[in-house]
């Protein structure tokens, strides 16, 4: 086992390599400098999107020429050492990137029919066509909210998920605790003319103000999934209850934006990120990540949609699950870890459960990775924070796949 | 969590002085069967190391080594001196006074339910109560006896040569000395406290203020953001503005996990029997409960790692006294583990 990873971490090293030369090579104009300070927030709360707005992060595709995946290196099969004989070949998993210099991207949502791939960063969403091979801003001018205390981030829109075809649900992390938003765009199946402005939604939930259930407010919604006939939102506002949200979709609209599960209550763990629906649509999966600053203490945890009751609370040994999503295909659970202690930790995950536990196998490590999602076909989409390069100007965030396979 | 902890032992283990019990040996089954340690109400069950499982004969050694001022080296101080059973297992000063008096910068913390904390000292850089134990006998302003030295006074005490035989089958060693004191320190357990007893159904074990503190505890002052679990604590590391107006701030957990957002983190400490072990904080700054509140209060001393935990509660007077009921009456367990010194071989 041992060394089957390090080789799988070695092809993987190769294949980073590749790509940050591929990243190296776009370029992008930036009119602002990336870190803001919390006392400039509101000033950038009111600044209107200017129009050059979505040039500070134009995302650069990449070209076709260069995306030809490298063929993993040829394993030497050390016999002597193979530790088992089941011990199945493991096909070499590449990434392939697809769009660089994104910013905090944080939600991946793929919509039905066009199989278009809609990813949030901190300036907006963004419509990959893996058809056309084009990526085009859809939706923009969102404030911008800073995340963690060193390292940094500046976030805005995080957690996506379809409501239905062609109603895109967007958590967003722009603004401050309290005032946070949870709004729904119309989206058509053909990327827009020009983005539309972040106010521009048919609906709009929330805010969840301080009050009894939320000392403080809640914010930074960060996984969004839908089923079970409710739009079901990661909160991490009020730490002493760790809240997920609700809201009711009738008729085609959703409900007011509810405080609904009490997950820190119900585990004594910090922090519901990550959420995706088995694939039965019967249980409601949560990643709870912890403290980003403690290794190891991610819980995968299962709740029953109907009453909010926690069935299941397993412990991973990952540091900061950010992602999870199960392969139509296979039925297998992935998860990503942004490994916030140690990024040379974080990578894509296979979750394999036993009955009451869990272990995480590495498929490939990853530079703090964050959202992930298949498509129909079974190709896994998923976002990368990376690590911001010398130059400022150049995000060093990016949206990659994985060939169906997995 | 298993993959977890042993990978934080793995890695603690290395880099402390007890590599050498990275080989666990099979756990024993009469572990299972006689309950050397009775957990009061509201702790969990503890998790023993594998290679260190408790007996009656180890606990009583550990406890009189814990309390024999021999393994210093004037033999004046013992683990007791700073964690001293009637001052809630720490020692009522603002910092640890140590061999010829003299004063290390940090406060010292109890050692009540340290069998569940998955890191020690305030900045957290020992993962285990066995790795932790013969730091202070060798520390230079602590008790100042080197492992060897101390190994060899111990093996001089026929009534300790004697225990060892028997519980470890050899002499004295660095590494059972510290498995002898670690499994004692697991012993020092606080629970059953009127908080634990009004959870259980009993409605009259905790005053009206108390109930209100307990609310707002868990509620509007978000205590409970950081002091989570059974025995009140996150196992983490928070920025909450204590000491952050000092000349020179104490890094905390950033000097050891060389992480930026760290700065000025300690690890959120425990809070059962919390009334008996003033002062307060890693720097020994606040002498009373309801110090600490009002530092909660006004929103800790802001600073630019402060957690986005921390923020102006708005508490009126009676709230702020109702908390500090909630910790001095409803967290003090109904028998407190005031352990005498034994008599010593
Ligand atoms: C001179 C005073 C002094 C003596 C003697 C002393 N300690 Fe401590 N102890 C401290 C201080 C101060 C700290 C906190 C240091 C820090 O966090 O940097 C501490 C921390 C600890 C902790 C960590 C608690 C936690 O979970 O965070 C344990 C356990 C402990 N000591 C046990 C012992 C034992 C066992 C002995 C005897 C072998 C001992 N101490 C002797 C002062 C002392
Ligand atoms: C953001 C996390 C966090 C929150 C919220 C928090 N604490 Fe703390 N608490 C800590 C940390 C960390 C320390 C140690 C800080 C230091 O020494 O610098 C601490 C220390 C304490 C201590 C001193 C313990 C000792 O042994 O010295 C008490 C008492 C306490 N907190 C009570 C409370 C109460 C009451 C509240 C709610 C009003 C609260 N805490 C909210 C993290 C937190």
């Amino acid at each position: 086992m041992q060394w089957n990873l390090q080789r799988i971490l070695k092809a993987t090293a190769f294949c980073l390599t590749a790509a940050c030369l591929l990243l190296g090579s776009s370029y992008l104009v930036a009119d602002e400098k990336g870190d803001k300070k919390g006392d400039d927030k509101k000033e950038a709360a009111k600044e209107e999107p200017k129009k050059e707005a979505p040039k500070k992060e134009e995302p650069k595709k990449e070209e076709p020429k260069k995306e030809e995946t490298k063929p993993a290196p040829k394993k030497e099969e050390p016999k002597k050492e193979e530790p088992k004989k089941e011990e199945p070949k493991k096909p070499a998993v590449t990434v392939k990137t697809l769009v660089t210099n994104l910013e905090s991207p944080s939600g991946i949502a793929i919509q039905d029919g066009t199989g278009h791939v809609f990813v949030a960063s901190r300036y907006g969403v963004y419509r990959y066509d893996a058809k056309g091979k084009t990526v085009d801003l859809e939706i923009a001018g969102y404030p911008t909210d800073v995340y963690g205390k060193g390292p940094k981030y500046n976030i805005g829109p995080l957690g996506v998920a379809f409501m239905d075809k062609d109603h895109l649900v967007v958590g967003d992390g722009s603004r401050p605790d309290a005032e946070e938003l949870v709004r729904i765009y119309k989206v058509g199946d053909k990327p827009l003319e020009k983005w539309v402005k972040e106010d521009t939604a048919v609906q709009t939930l929330g805010p969840i103000k301080a009050g009894d259930k939320s000392a403080k407010g809640e914010g930074n919604f960060y996984g969004v999934a839908v089923g079970d006939g409710a739009i079901y939102i990661t909160c991490n506002g009020d730490d002493t209850k760790g809240w997920v949200a609700k809201s009711v979709i009738k008729d085609g609209k959703a409900g007011p934006l509810e405080p609904s599960i009490a997950t820190k209550e119900a585990t004594n763990v910090d922090a519901p990120v990550a959420i995706t629906f088995s694939p039965d649509g019967k249980e409601l999966v949560i990643g709870q990540m912890g403290e980003v600053n403690v290794a190891g203490d991610c819980l995968l945890t299962f709740y029953d949609p109907k009453t909010g009751k926690l069935t299941k609370s397993l412990k991973t040994g990952l540091n900061d699950i950010a992602g999870l999503a199960y392969s139509p295909k296979t039925k297998k659970l992935y998860a990503t870890d942004f490994s916030w202690v140690d990024a040379t930790k974080g990578g894509l995950f296979e979750l394999k459960i036993d009955g009451d536990k869990v272990t995480a196998e590495k498929v490939i490590s990853l530079d703090k990775p964050a959202a992930i999602a298949f498509d129909k076909e079974g190709n896994l989409y998923l976002t990368v924070f990376g690590t911001q390069g010398k130059d400022p100007e150049k995000s060093p965030g990016s949206l990659a796949v994985i060939k169906a396979g997995l | 969590m298993t993959t977890a902890t042993s990978r934080i032992s793995a890695r603690t283990l290395s880099a402390g002085v007890v590599c050498a019990l990275a080989i666990s040996f099979s756990i024993s089954l009469s572990q299972a069967e006689e309950p050397v340690i009775k957990v009061p109400l509201g702790l969990p069950p503890i998790q023993f190391p594998e290679d260190n499982p408790p007996t009656a004969e180890k606990i009583a050694l550990g406890k009189q080594l814990y309390f024999d001022k021999r393994l210093s080296r004037d033999n004046t101080i013992s683990c007791a001196s700073c964690h001293a059973p009637e001052k809630g297992y720490s020692n009522a000063d603002q910092f640890a006074t140590g061999f010829k008096g003299q004063k290390g910068g940090r406060n010292s913390p109890t050692v009540i339910n340290a069998a569940y904390n998955k890191f020690h000292f305030w900045d957290g850089r020992a993962g285990s109560l066995e790795e932790q134990a013969l730091g202070p006998i060798a520390n230079p302003i602590e008790m100042n006896l080197t492992h060897k030295e101390a190994v060899e006074r111990i093996n001089a005490i026929p009534g300790y040569k004697k225990q060892f035989q028997k519980i470890f089958g050899s002499d004295a060693t660095e590494e059972n000395i510290a498995k002898a004191i670690a499994t004692y320190e697991r012993t020092i357990l606080c629970g059953d406290a009127p908080y634990d007893r009004f959870k259980a159904g009993d409605k009259k074990a905790l005053s009206e203020s108390a109930q209100r503190g307990m609310q707002l505890f868990f509620g509007k002052a978000a205590c409970s953001s950081c002091h989570s679990g059974p025995t009140f604590t996150d196992h983490a590391f928070h920025n909450i503005g204590v000491g952050m107006d000092a000349k020179e701030p104490d890094a905390g957990r950033k000097a050891i996990s060389n992480l930026g957002g760290d700065h000025g983190s300690f690890k959120t400490p425990a809070l059962r029997d919390i009334a008996r072990s003033a002062p307060y904080m890693h720097d020994g700054s606040m002498k009373t409960l309801k110090e600490v509140v009002d530092h909660y209060n006004k929103g800790g001393i802001p600073n630019e790692f402060l957690d986005e935990e921390i923020f102006k509660l708005n508490l009126t007077p009676q709230e702020v006294d109702d908390l500090v009921t909630f910790m001095k009456e409803g967290l003090s367990s109904s028998n407190y583990p005031e352990h005498k010194e034994p008599e010593l071989p």
